[in-house]
């Protein structure tokens, strides 16, 4: 199929719906492509921080700069995947004290607010800091939902008239009399071609921007950097806490609904799809976390995951041995059209979750003023959809509402599929309805179905239950996308096996290949072809 | 307090050891921490589905299997129990749960082959009678019944799975899914199986649900349900439901908790009582006194307080990594108990395989105790630390469980030659 549009957003994460958001808001006719699902990138494995800008503020003014500027933008117009949590940086003995006065100017210099808070006051906010803290300076961080804001940016684009096509691939960009024409895309669920035709094509895929840039011609140098996380069982702190140092490996805890995530490290890898957490980083990491929360020693880790850094700048370059972390997390907009002759090519590079909408802002502006577009920016001012009311986001929202709607259904409590994370039926099949979406992770990332305490360890063989109970599993063997995600979901689990983590595994060992078998089921005939059948879904 | 026999752990394990120490005329203590795995799983008896471990092929005769197995694999704890007992094992294991009111069917001479819950093949040696109409290889297509409500059940799902496999000079009857609306109304949906067993024992409910199957089966169809029929009389409710729907009803367990699991672990225990065997629920062992290479008493935890046990002979049956009987620490396995030693790889790195489902399977799931002929575990694989002290069960280095389909084999196995042994000090 043919499609005709104005700009072509290459990427669905963060960077890339916030530009097809800001784009459509502009009037300006817009397809954004992902090859996987939204926030599966970097986006989706990150920190979920909502920087003040503090750890940045010593070695970096102009992120810091942009960091505060953003956050204060952001807790208005996406209240509602914000969690305001405030956060703490801890100085602890064995860290230098001069730090602290560099840190406090520095923050003073870019407009972070800062307080310094007494032991015993900051551990009536949070009981498990450890008692070693010589200073604690209060920060207006925040905790951030990715997932939750990356898509609630796409719904607004495609409210506004854009169209986001996800499991869609960019696999040619095709550049006439120095001018990009047409991006070649592959719907990975059909295996089928389309064709878009563009004005502008907007390069927005983080780790992979030196590939798609390739695809038209043009080499984006970049380093990419792993940052490697572990998620706890449970919730340790409810407020963030960042080590006041010099910017390090694992030294920042943040709470993240029901369970804590700490990171990260930063260590050159060559490519973007290199997510292997070693058994290093995780002894590591978990040293520091004890460090500054005690009680983490005793909690379980449900996984380990991995994002990609992508730095402007030539491999090995300016990171030096630094693990890259003096590369400034400052953006880059590279105009391809002014640098490398091919026009209309717009690459996005650097920047941090924090401060998407600002690149999202510079990368429209160019684009407008090219297209001669006179409708100015205005997502510094208007919530994105379903922020409206300018609430955030409450630990126990979803409690509360799976309470009251038992109190006020007669016929009885909701269906409760995953109990870790409380998802219900009816929201496991609203998100099937609303989306067509038959892909696991999907479901996931709009629920939190599986992403809690087990791990979809009982969950997931319910959903794909579900799923057949509804038709949109009709392929040769359905066992193979379970055996598929138990693969996936043992990649993240596997470094972090110890203690009770790996009693519970052994539980989950026990029913796949005890209970249910699965491993003697051979090789699927045409394994290629076993997977979820698009063409099934209804409407 | 003075025992002859000290059973330590009372999963399944340990209630054989005890129930055979009883029956030899011992005066028997059973302590555990818990029940084990017991009402996790399946409360199916896997003697051994596959070998070698990694084949995908189930075997016909476990009883050639294992004899195979013997004879190639000297540290396998079947061969440390030898053939004997391990016939003597299924015998006595199957008497056991008939006096305690389940019914189990099957022998060493040949595997069921079930359908899995997920439409996979599982080849198991004893199933109680209400899972015994379930063979693939019997006549009859299958309607796979679920009920409304339980969440742990996709009948459909599991018929669509069964329908591209193939199992070699076997022709696989059709099966088909159906949900069924028992109406159950208020507080029924997302249903554990637990729950749902429990309306079974109410005649009314019983009596609809038999009608409901009866309109939905077609002659000559078997009916699978998932193993939900009854908490208790699962035999009798079996029965009632033929009598109505006049043909053969089998159940599949599913994710736990398990039904089929609960009733075996309910008739273990009447028998454990009726014969005088002391059961102490919920109490951990922490620590043993020694004298050299005897264990003269083992030290109870009860809360606050602490109880001596002296006993002639004691087992040591409290699982493996799932019911803690070995415990991992930041670098090692350890017994914590006698601190015995734990044979596996040495580092943590050595523990997975980078796909979970390797052919080969996980060495961590082979590390445990390596004992003698006598189960008395050893030193270093030379000498018994203990003459006293037998070991069985999940605990017993060597095997892999999971890649054998033999975890409740050598569980009965070694926990039934134990009890002997232990009887005759």
């Amino acid at each position: 199929m043919d499609f005709h549009t104005e700009v072509v957003v290459i990427g669905g994460g963060v960077t890339g719906t916030g530009i097809a958001r800001d784009l459509t808001l502009r009037g300006i006719e817009t397809i954004l492509v992902e090859k996987g699902d939204l926030a599966a990138g970097a986006t989706g494995r990150c920190h979920g921080l909502l920087h003040s800008g503090g750890r940045y503020a010593v070695k970096d003014p102009e992120s810091a700069r942009e960091c505060v500027e953003e956050n204060r933008i952001l807790k208005k117009i996406a209240s509602r995947n914000i969690e305001d949590t405030g956060g703490f940086f801890v100085r602890l003995p064995q860290d230098d004290r001069r730090y602290v006065d560099k840190f406090v100017t520095a923050c003073d210099e870019v407009g972070i607010e800062t307080e310094f808070m007494s032991l015993s006051a900051a551990r009536k906010i949070e009981p498990n800091l450890t008692g070693n803290a010589r200073e604690i300076i209060r920060v207006p961080d925040a905790a951030v939902d990715p997932f939750g804001l990356t898509i609630d940016n796409a719904a607004d684009s495609e409210a506004n008239g854009g169209r986001v096509m996800i499991h869609t691939e960019a696999v040619g960009i095709v550049v006439e009399r120095s001018r990009v024409r047409t991006v070649l895309v592959r719907d990975k669920n059909t295996s089928e071609t389309h064709r878009i035709r563009a004005k502008f094509v907007v390069n927005a895929t983080g780790g992979w921007a030196g590939n798609v840039a390739a695809l038209s011609g043009v080499h984006v140098p970049l380093s990419l950097f792993k940052g490697s996380l572990l998620i706890f069982n449970r919730r340790i702190n409810n407020t963030i806490i960042n080590r006041l140092r010099p910017p390090g490996d694992g030294d920042i805890i943040v709470p993240n609904e029901p369970t804590s995530i700490i990171g990260t490290t930063s260590i050159e890898v060559g490519d973007p799809e290199e997510f292997t957490v070693t058994r290093e980083e995780v002894e590591m990491m978990l040293a520091e976390a004890a460090l500054m929360l005690p009680p983490s020693v005793d909690a379980r880790v449900i996984r380990a995951y991995a994002g990609i850094r992508p730095l402007l700048g030539s491999k090995g370059g300016a990171g030096g041995n630094e693990g890259g972390r003096d590369i400034s997390r400052s953006f880059s907009v590279i105009n391809h059209g002014v640098i490398d002759d091919v026009r209309g090519l717009v690459s996005v590079v650097g920047g941090k979750l924090t401060t998407y909408r600002l690149m999202a802002e510079k990368v429209v502006d160019l684009i407008a003023k090219e297209l001669g577009v006179h409708i100015p920016c205005s997502t510094a001012e208007r919530p994105i959809l379903g922020s409206e009311s300018g609430e955030f986001y409450k630990l126990g929202n979803r409690f509360d509402k799976i309470e009251i709607l038992s109190r006020k259904k007669p016929e009885g409590i909701e269906e409760i599929i995953c109990e870790c994370e409380l998802v219900t039926k009816k929201e496991i099949l609203k998100v099937i309805e609303e989306t067509g979406t038959t892909d696991l992770n999907d479901i996931q990332h709009r629920t939190r179905v599986g992403m809690g305490s087990c791990q979809g360890g009982f969950c997931t063989y319910r959903l794909l239950g579900i799923l057949h109970e509804l038709g949109m599993v009709s392929d040769y063997r359905a066992n193979d996308i379970l055996i598929r995600f138990l693969e996936e979901r043992w990649r993240g689990i596997r470094p972090i096996l110890r203690g009770d983590q790996l009693v519970e595994e052994q539980l989950m060992e026990g029913i796949y290949l005890g209970l249910f078998a699965l491993d003697k089921v051979g090789k699927a005939d045409g394994d290629d072809n076993a997977k979820v059948d698009k063409k099934d879904k209804k409407g | 307090m003075n025992y002859d026999v000290v059973v330590i752990g009372a999963g399944l394990g340990g209630l054989m050891s005890g129930i055979t120490a009883a029956k030899e005329g011992k005066k028997v203590l059973i302590v555990g921490k818990g029940i084990g795995i017991i009402t996790i799983f399946t409360g199916t008896i896997d003697y051994l589905g596959h070998y070698p471990p990694e084949g995908i092929r189930p075997l016909d005769s476990p009883r050639e299997g294992i004899a195979e197995l013997i004879a190639k694999n000297p540290d396998h704890p079947y061969s440390k129990v030898g053939m004997n007992f391990i016939e003597g094992g299924v015998t006595a294991f199957k008497e056991a749960a008939e006096s305690g009111g389940v019914k189990y069917v099957g022998d060493l001479d040949r595997n069921f082959l079930l359908p899995t819950a997920v439409g996979t093949i599982k080849p198991t040696s004893l199933l109680s009678s209400s899972m015994a109409a379930g063979d693939l290889r019997d006549e009859g297509d299958v309607l796979i019944c679920g009920f409304q409500g339980l969440r742990d059940f996709y009948p459909a799902y599991m018929a669509h799975n069964i329908s591209t496999l193939t199992v070699e000079g076997v022709e696989l009857p059709h099966f088909r899914g159906r949900t069924i609306d028992l109406k159950l109304g208020a507080g029924s949906s997302g249903m554990t199986s637990l729950t749902l067993a429990r309306k079974f024992d109410d005649p009314d409910f019983l009596e609809g649900v038999s009608m409901a199957l009866y309109e939905n089966v077609r002659d000559g169809e078997r009916i699978a349900t998932p193993a939900v029929l009854g908490l208790r009389r699962g035999d009798e409710v079996i029965k009632y439901i033929e009598k109505v729907v006049k043909t053969k009803i089998f159940e599949t367990p599913t994710l736990p908790p398990s039904v089929s699991g609960y009733r075996l672990y309910k008739a273990l225990e009447a028998v454990v009582r009726s014969l005088g065997v002391k059961l102490l629920l919920g109490y951990e062992v922490t620590t043993a006194k020694v004298e050299k290479d005897r264990v003269l008493e083992v030290t109870i935890s009860m809360g606050k307080r602490e109880m001596l046990v002296g006993g002639k002979a004691f087992v040591l049956a409290t699982g493996g990594l799932v019911g803690r009987g070995i415990g991992s620490s930041e670098t090692n396995l350890v017994e914590p108990i006698f601190g015995l030693d734990v044979t596996g790889p040495k580092t943590r790195s050595e523990w997975f395989n980078k796909s979970f489902f390797d052919p080969a399977g996980h060495p961590i799931n082979k590390v445990g105790i390596c004992v003698d002929e006598n189960l008395l575990p050893m030193i270093k694989n030379k000498k018994p630390r203990f003459v006293n002290l037998f070991v069985a069960g999940a605990q017993l280095c060597g095997y892999d469980a999971l890649k054998e389909k033999s975890g409740g084999g050598v569980t009965i196995s070694s926990s039934y030659k134990a009890g002997v042994m232990a009887s005759s000090l």
